[in-house]
């Protein structure tokens, strides 16, 4: 009785957004890559998550075996999960077990079976999205994938709101000589070919997904910076902020308490934008090959591997393509919408 | 403008002096690749040949003097001067761009007008929805995929998968040659074009809206001038104010290059040379390419600014800061 109801209810809210004009499939898609990204260990592992039928095998191989190898896995460190090929066993008919969505993990190499064509009938276990040429299952590359991709970027554009925010309301509230200092400062970052700054930071660290964070946050805080100062110039010399001043408060209660929340409207919008902006940024380095460090897959790199076999592997250049073109139309979308709600 | 130029080539200095060692391995092929404890003879003698055992501030005041003497001095790689290898990869990026500027604009005002026009007609939602998904389309993935369909010999064999011209190209007659080349611009013009396009018919739309909302334009037809002239006289000039400062913001990359787009096709651009000069560690170069392509792209933000005092004269220079 209970879950109808509730489903009702969403169907309701979904309708009413909309009849809103909201766009509830970018919403959906959103909604899909969050969760793939948290899931991503769970969605595609070669442990697989149940095992019912061990009898058999336990006899033979004299190994205690855990009942859940994947849960095991998520908590126990990669030397100390046993190396055990599930997946034959199950073949065979020794065990019987339940994979998750895909029974492959995106590091383990099947060199026998390199450049298979994307299957989706025939035997229990086949590669869904065909394999990379180390056999390497794509679609378990690609979920894990998103989860670097969009870490990767969520965390870049948190950092550049961090930079813009603080850069752009010093300069936009004291204006003078701070500002045109700063000014220049932005100038010169704009200045800079930006993908020519990305690669000799790149080249000076060690690739890992961190520095990688640091440097898309680091180039593309810019377009923030001068939102901001620009909308701290307008609210400035509003009257109740004038009133605040004059009851006494600092400069920095003025801005945080009293400004920057007159800019967060704006500032979403532009977010939403500048995440679409990253996630293009970090497939780009990836694609040439100083995005994320090597066994890391990312959709960048599924399209690196893609681009040295043009002619046969048309599922390594479809599909992540399709991923990128989704999460960018995603939040443009969510970026068009916030700025509907906040257009003044 | 002087200010943003020192702070570049600052920070380029600083970029290049941070990365270990790059000045002695980078003449000397594999060998010097490898871990020495300390300095050979060899290495000192490169050193000192560069100039590089001398103090930090000392090379700083000295990359200064060549720079405003306009001395870049020889690639580190090649033993060619600097100035060549940029003579030779600029034409070629200002060429792919201005044709991919002048395409980009000459269907994107006239698509934009019409979208106008049409306005919640059910083929201008269709135009709309179309440019919305080129416009989200990632570059490198269309080049990809264009090179896949149209050039490789399993689909479509239209097109050459790489580089400007054909092995062949000095056997031909000129005709011949200049359709050569074209033959080889159509993929990548093609997918520098279709991005920015879709973007700027957007935004042409929405800026011929606007104008077509305006007191002037509704002042002109109660006037009773017939429609023609309101639409192209009066609106469109006005609404292609906003296009010119577009033009600015787009200069970084026509000069910088697109540095996936000219590895992924081949093309011998700016974008190239410093991606390549970058993991060569050739110094020269890459200070040579980023204060050329950083003034270039000063020069081109401050030609705009002028150009959209010129087309608007409510904007004058020293209201900028308030207008920003």
């Amino acid at each position: 009785m209970r879950a109808p109801r509730l489903l009702a209810k969403i169907a309701d809210r979904i309708a009413a957004a909309r009849r809103d004009g909201a766009p509830v499939w970018a919403y959906f898609f959103l909604f899909l890559f969050v969760f793939t990204g948290t899931c991503a260990p769970v969605l595609s592992s070669s442990q697989p998550l149940l095992i019912y039928d061990k009898a058999d095998f336990e006899a033979k191989s004299g190994l205690s075996l855990k009942r859940s190898p994947l849960l095991y896995s998520l908590i126990l460190s990669d030397a100390q999960v046993e190396k055990i090929e599930y997946r034959k066993l199950v073949s065979k008919g020794e065990i019987g077990a339940v994979f998750t969505l895909i029974p492959y993990s995106p590091y383990e190499t099947e060199l026998e079976n390199y450049l298979k064509a994307p299957s989706l009938f025939g035997s229990r276990f086949k590669h869904y999205l065909g394999t990379d040429e180390n056999g390497r299952d794509v679609a378990a590359r690609l979920i894990r994938g998103t989860r670097n991709s969009l870490l990767v970027s969520l965390v870049a554009v948190g950092l550049a709101l961090m930079i813009g925010i603080a850069i752009g309301a010093t300069a936009g509230y004291f204006g003078g000589y701070v500002d045109s200092t700063i000014s220049r400062l932005i100038e010169i970052v704009i200045c800079f070919p930006k993908l020519i700054l990305i690669i000799a930071v790149m080249a000076l660290k060690k690739p890992s997904l961190l520095n990688l964070m640091i440097v898309i946050g680091l180039t593309s805080w810019t377009g923030i910076a001068r939102l901001v100062r620009g909308e701290v110039m307008r609210v400035r010399n509003y009257d109740y902020v004038q009133s605040a001043r004059a009851m006494g408060a600092s400069n920095w209660r003025i801005i945080f308490i009293h400004i920057l929340p007159a800019t967060a409207g704006p500032l979403s919008v532009t977010a939403a934008f500048d995440v679409a902006e990253a996630v293009l940024t970090e497939s780009a380095l990836s694609f040439l090959g100083i995005g994320v460090p090597i066994p890391e897959p990312s959709w960048g790199d599924v399209l690196k591997t893609a681009q040295d076999f043009p002619d046969i592997a048309w599922w390594m250049t479809l599909f992540p393509g399709l991923l990128i073109f989704l999460t960018v139309i995603t939040f443009n979308q969510i970026g068009d919408r916030l700025r509907q709600r906040f257009a003044r | 403008m002087i200010p943003t130029f020192v702070g570049i080539i600052t920070i380029t200095f600083f970029l290049i002096k941070l990365r270990p060692d790059a000045l002695t391995t980078a003449s000397m092929g594999p060998d010097g690749m490898k871990e020495s404890s300390g300095l050979d003879e060899f290495q000192t003698k490169m050193r000192a040949y560069y100039g590089l055992d001398q103090p930090l501030h000392v090379q700083y005041l000295k990359l200064w003097k060549n720079i405003l003497t306009l001395d870049f001095s020889e690639s580190r790689i090649d033993h060619r001067p600097v100035l060549t290898k940029i003579g030779e990869a600029l034409p070629i990026t200002l060429f792919f761009n201005l044709i991919t500027v002048f395409i980009v604009y000459s269907i994107s005002i006239p698509l934009g007008v019409y979208m106008a026009l049409h306005d919640g007609a059910r083929r201008e939602h269709l135009i709309a929805t179309v440019l919305y998904i080129l416009y989200a389309l990632p570059g490198f993935w269309v080049a990809l995929m264009v090179l896949k369909y149209f050039g490789s010999a399993e689909y479509l064999d239209m097109f050459p998968l790489s580089g400007l011209v054909s092995p062949y190209f000095s056997k031909l007659t000129w005709y011949q040659q200049v359709a050569d080349f074209l033959w080889h611009l159509v993929l990548p013009v093609f997918v520098m074009v279709y991005g920015s396009f879709a973007f700027l018919s957007r935004y042409m739309k929405s800026s011929f809206l606007e104008a077509l909302r305006s007191d002037y334009v509704r002042t002109a037809k109660a006037k009773g001038l017939n429609k023609a002239t309101v639409i192209y006289v009066h609106a469109l000039r006005n609404s292609v104010i906003p296009l010119v400062t577009l033009l600015g913001g787009l200069l970084p990359s026509l000069i910088g290059g697109s540095v996936i787009l000219e590895r992924i096709f081949s093309i011998p651009g700016m974008g190239k040379l410093a991606y390549d000069s970058f993991y060569a560690n050739d110094d020269t170069v890459i200070i040579a390419v980023v204060s050329i392509s950083s003034v270039l792209t000063m020069l081109g933000i401050f030609l705009s600014d002028i150009a959209y005092m010129a087309v608007d004269p409510r904007i004058r220079y020293g209201m900028q800061n308030e207008k920003a």
